[in-house]
């Protein structure tokens, strides 16, 4: 079933680019259920992907909107139920989510449109012609949106001098 | 810091989460196909009350109709292919719009460039536009939807596409627009330089045009053109400033641009 090849890889690159896991499950859902109002479109298998991403950077766009519109499917959803090492995994979810915070901060210095680009081709590591396919533009629009945010993030970060020692993550704190 | 190296690994759903999700996802599909088209009178309702509520329905339906074609006559052009009818419908209803694709139509050209339109149950229309490096079969991505109120504007332009020629700085840029004066035949402009580009308004005062420029658009500053609409014999029929492309102050060399708009 599409859902289950494909919803690790769309859970984290909404998860990529909002920095809030429990947002990110919700937004699977939504890039599913807005993928089956779609399914009369035809795509190779190999194209299935990134077109998911292309809905999936749709809905991260305008979330506030899609979660207004999927309000009532997505309160039908059942709760989560308690897990075993919970708080391990909390911690982990945690750094994550400060972790990514952090590099959507830095990111967010960039057009909104070279932002959907680190996104999609370093970050989801997808291919200039999947991320095109996505975004609805050229091959060569992503490259060279690519390299332009590649260059502005070298500038920001030699701006910024950024930090030679990280924090320590959740996890790190906790170890004795 | 390298933003190649500044993500977490990839993770699973919590454990369960994948299982809820996906059976939540198939109640949901099953949910929208066991949806009823129309709802059942009561079987109750007495047969004098059936008839009152079937005229009712009938007159609703009867204005409705009308105000459908009253409001959607404005729009006419040659039919759109297949892929152009096909790319409105892919359009992300998260974005506030609901295309009508049956209803698109070819309404501007300049050279192998074409822009269509339709209109959408907002009461405003959608367009797409199609380029040798865009076709809608090749690069689908749904248009783009103009707000009521700007659609009400006598004048619009803006942005609906965008492409570079790899290996050089040249650019091109796809300006398209609609002017609500029926007696309008050219729309005249000037590119990025200052040079005057001047195209023929297409159907229901619909118009596109392919501006070349070497480098970004807005290296002279803000791309802010005045826009002339022009009769048929060349008079002036109105004169409208819309800023198409501006330039950050705080990023060099950047341009941002807009849908079409006032």
């Amino acid at each position: 079933m599409l859902f289950e090849r494909h919803a690790k890889a769309i859970y984290n690159y909404c998860f990529r680019r909002v920095g809030d896991w429990a947002a990110a499950e919700d937004m699977l859902s939504i890039v599913f259920l807005e993928a089956w109002r779609r399914r009369d479109k035809e795509l190779p298998p190999d194209k299935v992907l990134p077109w998911l991403y292309g809905i999936a950077t749709n809905v991260v766009r305008h979330r506030r909107r899609g979660e207004r519109r999927f309000a009532t499917a997505l309160s039908r959803l059942p709760g989560p139920q308690p897990e075993p090492g919970f708080s391990d995994i909390s911690d982990q979810r945690l750094d994550d989510e400060r972790q990514m915070r952090s590099a959507l901060a830095l990111l967010a210095q960039l057009p909104r449109h070279e932002q959907d680009v680190i996104a999609l081709c370093v970050w989801s590591e997808a291919s200039y012609e999947d991320a095109a396919l996505a975004l609805g533009i050229p091959a060569g629009t992503v490259r060279s949106r690519l390299s332009r945010a590649r260059q502005r993030l070298r500038e920001l970060d030699a701006a910024c001098g950024h930090e030679e020692g990280r924090t320590a993550t959740v996890q790190e704190a906790l170890e004795p | 810091m390298s933003i190649d190296h500044t993500t977490p690994p990839l993770r699973d759903l919590p454990a369960g989460r994948l299982g809820a999700r996906k059976d939540h996802l198939v109640a949901e599909i099953q949910r929208s196909q066991q949806r009823p088209r129309f709802l059942p009178l009561p079987r109750l309702v007495r047969p004098r009350r059936r008839v009152a509520a079937l005229a009712l329905a009938l007159g609703v339906l009867l204005i409705g109709t009308a105000v459908a074609a009253t409001t959607t006559d404005w729009l006419t052009g040659s039919p759109a292919p297949e892929s152009v009818v096909s790319d409105f419908g892919s359009y992300a209803p998260q974005l506030g719009f609901d295309p009508q694709p049956g209803r698109a139509v070819l309404v501007a050209q300049d050279g192998d460039i074409s822009l269509y339109a339709t209109t959408n149950t907002q009461g405003s229309y959608c367009l797409v536009a199609s380029a040798p490096w865009k076709r809608p079969s090749k690069l689908p991505d749904g248009g783009t939807c103009i707000p009521p109120a700007q659609a009400a504007a006598p004048l619009i332009a803006g942005l609906v596409g965008a492409s570079s020629s790899p290996g050089s700085d040249q650019q091109i840029y796809l300006i398209a627009g609609r002017t609500a004066d029926p007696e309008a035949r050219t729309i005249r402009f000037t590119s990025p330089t200052g040079a005057p580009i001047t195209r023929a308004i297409g159907s229901s005062g619909f118009f596109i045009a392919a501006v070349r420029t070497d480098g970004s658009a807005c290296s002279n500053g803000d791309w802010k053109p005045r826009f002339s609409v022009l009769g048929a014999n060349g008079e002036e029929h109105a004169s409208i400033t819309i800023t198409l492309g501006s330039a950050p102050t705080d990023s060099p060399g950047v341009c941002v641009f807009a849908a079409p708009h006032p």
